[in-house]
């Protein structure tokens, strides 16, 4: 019956959903290994290679571009190895083509990603997001907050008014960032290196998905802005 | 299925299918009346209270649509305000709620494009009136004042564009002193009485010569003629009549002459029979 099985899964020259995240779960297992106390322990950061014939590489390649594969995938690596999202590795997905289909897991060091900003203040300055983060809070100052009692991980600009002392917030999301607009409201947009431009404020889900060579803006409503060039190296 | 789901820690799921009650594969037209229909059960599950245990409704709302949805509901934005502000302020008036800023609503579509059509997402905030953004052009946004949709004024005819100062000199009423200026309170009309600024509703005193401590609209005051019944709006800054602090949100019915501190004494004023 396995030729029905291929056949379901739409055969051996296509990779689906359901499938590519089941294989991936499998591979990222194979690299958690004990700790002292006998809990299960993973690399920080794991570079998942996936290869497919080349009628399916755009399609594999849209479904790692989006932010529901890699939080699918971490939900079941927990459930199948028994630990929290937390205790989980970081996931970097990289597609090629080959004459088969492959999916492997190693660890490595994921690239880092940098904001370089410009306009306001620290002009030309260039951020880098630390490593082992989940999710960053920017804005204007280092603290926010009525009592000044909650901090920015990230300071975009010191003195620069338009921008929010608590603009948003950026998510890891597999390979990708995430960013959700707070105080910067629809001031808060997202420029596609194509021009395209998306305002995380007016999407469904409040967060907007962020590649490298985007831009992030931080309006001041009038034609002015911050931006935020985003980099990865 | 509930026609509203919560889908996050601050906004919800609609689906307006189920709200209009079609059967499954049938189209639905939205129209304002689902989206006023999605707006109030939202409001509905707002279960914030404040110290008093008095009801505190979201008074920031986004409704997110998918793209064709937004093109076929954009025509129709007079009817619209017009439902919304009905329904709104019955919600909110049956409850006894609080607000604490100005009651927005904004229906945008969503950018991302991942909204099937007949779907939405109602996204709720607490934001002051002084934080609400100015809308933007094209934008189908909507404010209805805090006063308003509490029920404790009737909803304001037409958007006057000035402070409207009431002095009607020859109207039946009591008289109102501060250091710097005095107006009427005539009877039988219920009066906000604020730091002067545009916009303004009707029936509006504008207190010249206030500071930044005293509210637009810090508070209300109706006359009789005995005793006036003043109110403190549920996001002004104190107030305190003969001594006696209104709580915000409450009002207090006092004879006559009153005298009014605001701010813990930043601003008085009186309130006399008229000779």
């Amino acid at each position: 019956m396995g030729w029905l099985s291929d056949l379901l899964r739409g055969g051996d020259d296509e990779l689906g959903w359901d499938d590519l995240i089941r294989r991936t779960v499998e591979e990222v297992a194979k690299l958690s290994s004990y700790g002292q106390r006998g809990e299960k322990i993973f690399p920080e950061d794991v570079i998942v290679r996936i290869t497919v014939r080349e009628g399916n590489a755009a399609v594999v390649q849209g479904f790692v571009d989006r932010p529901e594969l890699d939080r699918e995938v971490g939900a079941a690596l927990a459930n199948k190895c028994d630990v929290t999202t937390d205790a989980l590795p970081r996931r970097e997905y990289i597609v090629s083509v080959a004459d088969r289909i492959s999916i492997t897991a190693s660890e490595g060091v994921a690239k880092s990603w940098q904001l370089v900003i410009a306009g306001g203040d620290l002009d030309g300055q260039t951020l880098t997001l630390p490593a082992g983060w989940s999710e960053l809070a920017f804005g204007r100052g280092p603290w926010h907050g009525a009592d000044h009692g909650a901090r920015n991980d990230l300071v975009v600009c010191e003195k620069t008014e338009f921008v929010s002392r608590r603009a948003g917030r950026l998510y890891r999301a597999g390979h990708q960032l995430e960013v959700a607009s707070l105080d910067q409201a629809d001031e808060l947009i997202v420029r596609r290196a194509g021009g395209e431009t998306l305002r995380p404020a007016r999407t469904a889900r409040g967060r907007a998905i962020v590649k490298p060579d985007d831009t992030i803006e931080l309006g001041d409503g009038k034609g002015g802005a911050l931006r935020l060039h985003v980099k990865r190296h | 299925m509930a026609a509203i789901s919560k889908d996050g820690i601050d906004q919800f799921r609609v689906r307006f299918a189920d709200l209009a009650r079609v059967r499954r594969g049938e189209p639905v037209h939205i129209d304002p009346y689902l989206i006023a229909q999605a707006i109030g059960l939202v409001m509905r599950e707002c279960n914030v209270r404040s110290a008093l245990g008095k009801p505190i409704v979201w008074n920031e709302y986004r409704v997110i649509l998918a793209r064709h949805d937004f093109d076929a509901i954009r025509p129709l934005q007079v009817p619209l305000e017009r439902d919304l502000k009905t329904v709104l302020a019955q919600e909110a008036r049956t409850r006894q709620a609080e607000l604490v800023g100005e009651l927005r609503v904004t229906v945008v579509f969503d950018e991302a494009d991942e909204l099937n059509t007949a779907e939405g997402v109602v996204r709720v905030g607490f934001v002051p009136t002084d934080k609400l953004a100015a809308p933007k052009p094209g934008e189908m946004t909507m404010r209805v004042d805090s006063f308003v949709v509490s029920g404790e004024i009737a909803v304001r005819p037409g958007s006057p564009t000035d402070t409207v100062i009431v002095d009607d000199q020859t109207a039946p009423g009591h008289a109102m002193f501060w250091a710097g200026g005095n107006a009427q309170v005539p009877f039988g009309v219920t009066i906000v009485v604020g730091r002067p600024h545009p916009e303004a509703p009707p029936h509006f005193i504008a207190l010249a010569g206030a500071g930044a401590k005293v509210n637009k609209q810090h508070f209300w005051i109706a006359a009789t003629t005995t005793s006036v019944r003043i109110g403190r709006f549920a996001k002004a800054n104190p107030v305190h009549v003969n001594g006696q602090p209104i709580g915000a949100g409450e009002d207090l019915e006092v004879a006559l002459p009153a005298e009014i501190s605001l701010s813990r004494g930043d601003f008085v004023l009186t309130v006399t029979r008229r000779p």
